[in-house]
């Protein structure tokens, strides 16, 4: 998978996989095809088709106006972002002071030049954690978890946190987290 | 540079129903926000690839019903077990899974 979206990334047509070889996955999986390596003739090869999403969209503790962004953590975020077409950014802050990648140190730096657009959410991962700035949410996860054991159950999960409100901040009242402003910030 | 500040809106917007959305979150930061005003705007047969796997997030989309098809190496709710969306869409049959490990 990674290499699939480092594929997309670099915009190389297709991509050999070791690993697959002999398992049971390439019988479900049409797409991924067994070639001759050209080097080697006597070896065959996996190979797999770029993973090039339309769009991708990350949460980020802070970006700037002009897209410079920092997610949480050291992931593949960058790569992901380069092998998409559009790029769409929620933060939990947005600065009008340019971020750079001295600001990064041990998050990911997303460089404006591989980001479209910007939106300012903060509790914007909600009942998901953020970094450092908030945990998971416990009570709604556990919440959503016995919701989405029934179909029926989860219609009414949705109706009443996604459906039933207008938009984020109606979904903040709803689950409690009264005042978003109360994130706090971080030094980074 | 250009200013790119927009609203979550008209940024999930630009999701268009039948795309392909990429996703790198897990229960850490993810864009719950944006996916939750996917769904409110209705979004249908998109096709999403989490790498590496798929959380919290793919699994709201899918009791959405808004997933068609879904790529990704594992998918769970870490700590809290299986996703109970995921699994029923799966085993009901309405969701392609690709399995890319």
């Amino acid at each position: 998978m990674n290499s699939m979206v480092q594929a997309g990334s670099m915009g190389v047509p297709f991509v050999a996989v070791r690993g697959l070889m002999g398992t049971d996955i390439l019988k479900n999986r049409p797409d991924l095809q067994v070639i001759t390596n050209p080097f080697h003739p006597e070896e065959k090869v996996v190979v797999a088709q770029p993973i090039r999403p339309d769009v991708a969209v990350f949460h980020a503790l802070k970006a700037d106006r002009w897209g410079n962004t920092l997610t949480p953590g050291l992931r593949d975020d960058l790569m992901m972002a380069r092998a998409a077409r559009r790029v769409v950014v929620t933060a939990e802050e947005i600065r009008d002071k340019e971020l750079t990648i001295r600001d990064g140190v041990d998050n990911t730096f997303l460089p404006a030049i591989d980001v479209d657009v910007v939106v300012h959410v903060p509790w914007g991962a909600h009942p998901c954690a953020c970094g450092l700035l908030y945990n998971l949410d416990d009570a709604h996860l556990r919440e959503y978890i016995e919701a989405a054991q029934e179909e029926k159950k989860f219609k009414n999960y949705l109706e009443r946190y996604v459906g039933g409100v207008k938009n984020h901040q109606e979904y903040l009242q709803r689950v409690g987290v009264i005042n978003p402003l109360r994130a706090k910030k971080i030094n980074v | 540079m250009k200013e790119k500040l927009t609203s979550l809106e008209e940024a999930a917007r630009l999701v268009k129903d039948g795309y392909l959305l990429g996703l790198t979150s897990s229960l850490e930061n993810a864009p719950m926000a944006f996916l939750r005003e996917l769904v409110r705007l209705g979004s249908k047969n998109l096709r999403v690839a989490a790498l590496t796997g798929g959380s919290l997030n793919v699994d709201l989309l899918i009791g959405a019903g808004a997933v068609a098809e879904y790529e990704a190496c594992h998918h769970s709710l870490g700590g809290y077990g299986p996703a109970p969306n995921f699994q029923r869409a799966l085993r009901g049959g309405s969701l392609k899974m690709k399995d890319n490990t």
